[in-house]
């Protein structure tokens, strides 16, 4: 067991490697430069500011010395905010789409399963179909109508709820029921269609047989067995969630990542983007790690043919 | 005793029985008198010979959810084609001096801010997310579904290097990728459905890989291997068959995820060109004054919702339909 | 399982609740003192002035710093220097500077200028302000590292109250620029290095008020400054600026009293408010003609004025720019914008143009100039080829773009436009590399029309159309020998003309947007279309 989980860090490490290197390139692929996007300036000058910040050497050089700072933990400055190192910026605004992130988790997760649990188990009657309509609406509607659909009822309309920002307790109920719901809404019906899976192997036949009442049969058979597809998809949905959502932060006036990440691809902040990238990559990296860990540790016939 | 339909002679058994005694019969070959083979059909299956998908067919044409769903998705298919044809107005008429204005009899939809037809719009939307829909979800899912099959059926190093890979492609952030497809094969619905590909196929891998990595040790698959399954064999009438469940729900949930990647890439600006429309954008540009003018956006997001829910409720019914444990 | 997943419910569960305990908002007030509440959509940048180059970061600075003089609703007026001189040659401006005192109390003194002037040229600063100090003597050479002893730059102290400043060649309009140039403290630089300016506590500043905190991306806080000179007059106790990038929750917070000024309100909301301010903001939005074209096919119909003209004719300006761009937009007839000044009135009063664009769409007029150009092209309307008009990804270009594009198929009957949307860099990468047809371009608010009608020449930023013109270059040079307003004006009067009658752009709208509060509560706040928008220096509150 030590030494899978040495394997796998060092390959996960090789990864992370690997993705820095891949957007390093990629991103030198984009036409354009990280000066252009407010000031309207000449050529000489932008040539100018170019050397001056080793943009114009030969790419293989800014690599080298990129990597070199990157490993050491330092992530550069940003081009588009002078004087704001990435460092600084992801210490500063990660926790805060972090904590939405789990928030959302916590939120979404256990209530997605609890109605996928509940319309499984009564399939083909009225509460299935409740489950699945309200599960479906949450997949159909974009989470950019949902906010401004719950900021305007719940906020202005009924006055119930803070706007926005990112205070107290008040303040965090939206943005979380925003960003929860497109999860609630797709582990209900994965969890749905993996109970009705399930429930039709054998050894829930025989698990009815030896005489077990209902819920002993759920909660120790159906759903731990049911519950695996979900986890892989668990892995990216939670790392995705801890990202941060671009739109939920707009709306809510969140101060968190996510706001950065585009606006640094879009106005080609290298430093910003690259800093970003290297530190996603390596929570999903870690994330898949834990997951198939835990598949291991969940699924036995996994473990024994791995 | 005598029921007299198939002996031509007196009944040997009744001579026997008196001979032996009342509870011991001993029956001899002379006893028996054979008929020869009657006919094959004794071994028949009783009902007509049916193949996996035209079964599957029959059974969901009885689920009337699902068939209402499709009925619903190919009107709306039908409509994206013929409704702009037929509406008094263009998508890209602009008329300043009715812009903004509600439903009417000469607007069905309203109006936008520069005096656009909704109607048309909506229903010229229509062809770009079903387009982009459909494609941008079959597209990835059937390479994620090759990709992690092969993966998770070979296993070992190809199974490792190929996850790794895919772990990397996913960490790269897709905007890139998006910006770089855009600037170089131009823009419009193919780049945009080519995109979605290029980044959406990684997450069907990993869990197709998932799917088949638990299969492919069940009972079902080593009693085929024992009899003698070529690898294609198995792969394409025992795993893939019993994943299609769970890939159709995927791919399900996966069009309206296309959809909306459409609507945000359009709200960073790497959408459909103007000025050719989706309805993503048209939420999009709906929620900015839905305070204001809420029909702009109530009936592109309407048609989305309408649409998705129809295609999840007959992706349910496929699934259904296609599970082998639900025959009748 | 069953342990597992109640222990990690319990874990999510409890994370939650201590993160919802743990609070992060910067609401600090004191009761019953005047505070604005300003929400923008974006945050500042940078509090570093010799590295700001958005507006944004400009309007904090404008509050937090204090400049040699201060443009206040457009005047200028003396501020830290109290007084000046120019040589009779225009070669030497003279500052004299007051007692003022920073923040923390020190004393400001000429130096200080000196010090922001050679950071700005530093090469190693590495800002694009400093091209706005070329006229300086020594300054380009000092900012391209030709040379390296920043004491042979035109620029000194020679007491704590005298600024000098010496100029290679006269020009007039720098002297706007000059003056409001930005003290620096080269101790407070040193402590902090290259994060100066990247938080509230890692600057100082001399101006009205000071940065109390500063949250990124939420919040600014700023105090009344009681060291600064003139504290008596500003009587705001707190101006809050707050950033709510979706315009819907802008306005739902002003409608919920939690602010009480709202800049740049979304068009849509326009009418809601009876209290609504349009505000130019002095750029011009125009269509730049690429005249090598993106291919020789396009490029030469492109160079046929007549052509262009037809285009320009056939826009609906008046409707199109109230219907996508709000009460502030205005349709443009000339290329310089109507928010200049002249000598004693608006520029567009005291100098007035030939063949002004009209408001409206003349598609009479529009036809005769496309017939006109087809004749002498020798080509028939099916016989054009295809342009590629090239924008930025912003929704309201894309409207207009629609609407524009829309109506030369409906006056001209012209089909052959292709519209193409691009991210901010890559769109101003395109346009360097030429890669367009029509560009949709914004002309920056520059103060003076000199550095507006700079941008033309041959070698001018965002010139990419291959339109060079030695008359033009040297009529624009020209103006600036003439130190007397009045008759540098003449002359620029002429310039715009030629640019209007032979250049490669036709402008379409003079852009602005509208701000909402309620004057009779906040008073005395001035606004102007250069430099910064809103000022609240002397704003008042009624209680």
């Amino acid at each position: 067991m030590f030494r899978y989980i040495m394997e796998r860090l060092f390959i996960s490490m090789v990864t992370i490697f690997l993705i820095a290197t891949a957007t390093f390139f990629l991103l030198r692929l984009l036409p354009g430069n990280p000066f252009q996007s407010t000031t309207v300036m000449t050529v000489e000058m932008r040539d100018q500011l170019m050397s001056y910040y080793g943009l114009d050497r030969p790419v293989i050089e800014q690599y080298a010395k990129y990597m070199t700072s990157a490993l050491k933990g330092d992530l550069g400055y940003s081009f588009k905010y002078p004087g704001r190192s990435v460092n600084d910026v992801i210490k500063r605004h990660f926790p805060v789409s972090a904590i939405l992130g789990l928030q959302a988790l916590a939120v979404g997760f256990p209530v997605g399963l609890l109605l996928g649990v509940v319309a499984a188990r009564n399939r083909g009657k009225p509460l299935d179909y409740m489950c699945v309509f309200v599960s479906i609406i949450g997949v159909s509607i974009p989470s950019f109508v949902l906010a401004s659909l719950l900021q305007y009822i719940f906020g202005v309309k009924l006055d119930l709820l803070p706007i926005a920002g990112w205070g107290g307790f008040m303040s965090r109920v939206l943005p979380t029921l925003a960003m929860s719901f497109g999860m609630i809404a797709g582990e209900a019906r994965s969890m749905r269609a993996s109970m009705l899976e399930v429930s039709s192997e054998d050894y829930m036949k025989t698990a009815k047989a030896k005489g077990l009442s209902s819920w002993q049969i759920v909660w120790r058979h159906q759903i731990r067995n049911a519950i695996l597809p979900l986890l892989t998809g668990l892995g990216l949905r939670a790392a995705s969630l801890l990202m941060g959502s671009l739109i939920i932060e707009q709306i809510f006036v969140i101060p968190g990542l996510g706001l950065y990440y585009t606006n640094a691809i879009q106005s080609l902040d290298y430093t910003m983007v690259m800093g970003l990238t290297i530190f996603y990559g390596s929570i999903l990296v870690f994330t898949n790690f834990l997951v198939d860990l835990s598949y291991g540790l969940v699924d036995p016939r996994i473990r024994i043919a791995d | 005793m005598s029921n007299g339909s198939e002996s031509t002679s007196t009944s040997p058994v009744a001579a026997q029985s008196s001979r032996l005694g009342n509870n011991e019969i001993e029956l001899t070959q002379v006893d028996f008198v054979i008929e020869g083979i009657i006919g094959e059909d004794l071994e028949a299956i009783v009902r007509p010979s049916i193949s996996f998908w035209s079964d599957a067919w029959r059974r969901i044409r009885k689920n009337k959810i699902a068939m209402i769903s499709l009925l619903f998705i190919l009107c709306i298919g039908i409509g994206s084609l013929v409704c702009p044809i037929f509406s008094a107005y263009k998508y890209t008429e602009t008329n300043l001096a009715c812009a903004n204005e509600g439903p009417s009899a000469e607007h069905w939809f309203g109006t936008d801010s520069v005096g656009r037809d909704l109607w048309t719009r909506v229903w010229i939307g229509a062809r770009v997310s079903l387009c982009v829909g459909f494609l941008g979800a079959i597209l990835p899912s059937i390479i994620g579904i090759v990709v992690g099959g092969i993966s998770g059926y070979i296993g070992g190093w190809v199974d490792m290097v190929m996850m790794r890979i895919v772990d990397i492609l996913m960490c790269i952030p897709s905007m890139i990728y998006v910006i770089l497809i855009m600037l170089y094969i131009g823009s419009g619905v193919t780049p945009i459905i080519l995109a979605l590909a290029l980044t959406g196929w990684m997450g069907s891998a990993r869990s197709t890989r998932a799917l088949v990595l638990q299969l492919k040790n069940r009972e079902f698959v080593l009693a085929a291997k024992t009899l003698g399954a070529s690898p294609g064999r198995l792969i394409f009438k025992h795993l893939i068959p019993n994943t299609l469940g769970y890939v159709l729900v995927g791919i399900t949930q996966a069009i309206p995820g296309a959809i909306f990647q459409e609507a945000f890439l359009s709200y960073i600006g790497l959408g459909v060109q103007p000025p050719m429309t989706s309805w993503g954008q048209l939420a999009q540009m709906g929620s900015a004054v839905f305070l204001v003018y809420p029909y702009q956006l109530l009936f592109p997001a309407l048609f989305v919702s309408l649409t998705m829910l129809s295609f999840n409720l007959f992706g349910d019914g496929l699934r259904d339909a296609l599970d082998p444990r639900l025959r009748d | 399982m069953k342990k597992l997943t109640v222990f990690t419910l319990t874990v999510f569960l409890t994370l939650m609740f201590v993160a919802g305990c743990i609070s992060n908002g910067p609401k600090t007030e004191v009761e019953g003192s005047k505070i604005i509440n300003w929400v923008m959509g974006a945050d500042a940048i940078t509090l570093d002035h010799t590295k700001a180059e958005d507006n944004l970061s400009g309007e904090i600075i404008y509050h937090v710093c204090d400049p040699l003089r201060r443009s206040i609703g457009g005047i200028f007026e003396p501020a830290v220097a109290k007084d000046y001189d120019i040589s009779e040659d225009g070669l030497t401006f003279t500052y004299y500077l007051r007692d003022s005192l920073w923040s923390d109390g020190e004393p400001v003194v000429a130096q200080q200028f000196v010090d922001a002037i050679i950071r700005i040229l530093d090469p190693r600063t590495a800002t694009a302000n400093a091209h706005n100090y070329y006229p300086i003597v020594n300054a380009k050479a000092y900012n391209t590292g030709e040379i390296t002893d920043a004491s042979l730059v035109g620029v000194s102290a020679p007491d704590e109250h005298t600024l000098v400043v010496n100029l290679e060649e006269i020009c007039p309009p720098f002297f706007d620029v000059c003056s409001s140039t930005y003290p620096i403290r080269k101790d407070v630089l040193e402590e902090y290095g290259e994060s100066y300016g990247s938080e509230a506590d890692k600057f100082i500043g001399n101006g009205p008020f000071k940065v109390k905190s500063w949250t990124h991306d939420i919040s600014v806080e700023m105090v009344k400054n009681e060291n600064y000179w003139n504290a008596e007059a500003v009587r705001i106790d707190q101006l809050n600026r707050l950033v709510v990038q979706d315009g819907n929750t802008r306005v739902s917070m002003y409608d919920k009293g939690e602010v009480n000024f709202v800049g740049a309100i979304p068009v849509v909301f326009e009418e809601k408010y009876e209290k609504i301010h349009p505000l130019s903001s002095g750029a011009v939005v125009a269509l730049e003609f690429n005249l090598r074209g993106m291919n020789p096919e396009t490029g030469k119909v492109l160079s046929n004025v007549n052509f262009r003209k037809a285009l320009s004719y056939a826009v609906d300006r008046e409707p199109l720019a109230k219907a996508v761009g709000g009460k502030a937009w205005k349709a443009a007839h000339r290329v310089l914008s109507d928010a200049h000044m002249g000598v004693a009135d608006t520029y567009h009063n005291e100098y007035p143009l030939q063949n002004t664009l009209p408001k409206n769409a003349d598609p009479a007029k529009a036809q005769e100039y496309l017939a006109q150009a087809l004749t002498e092209l020798d080509m028939t309307i099916d016989q054009l080829p295809e342009f590629t008009f090239l924008l930025f990804d912003v929704e309201s270009y894309k409207m207009f773009s629609e609407a524009i594009v829309d109506g030369w198929e409906k006056v001209l009957g012209l089909k052959c436009f292709e519209i193409s949307l691009l991210p901010i860099p890559q769109c101003i990468q395109a346009g360097y590399d030429g890669k367009f047809d029509i560009y949709f371009q914004g002309i920056g608010g520059n103060r003076d029309p000199y550095y507006n009608l700079e941008y033309w020449t041959t070698n001018g930023a965002i010139n990419w159309t291959g339109w060079s013109d030695p008359t033009y270059d040297q009529m624009v040079a020209d103006t600036n020998r003439y130190i007397d307003r009045e008759e540098r004006f003449a002359k620029i009067v002429e310039c715009e003309q030629y640019l209007f009658d032979h250049g490669p752009i036709e402008p379409l709208f003079y852009s602005g947007n509208c701000f909402v509060y309620d004057d009779e509560v906040i008073t005395g706040v001035t606004t102007e279309a250069f430099g910064c928008a809103y000022q609240f220096v002397y704003a008042d509150m009624k209680p």
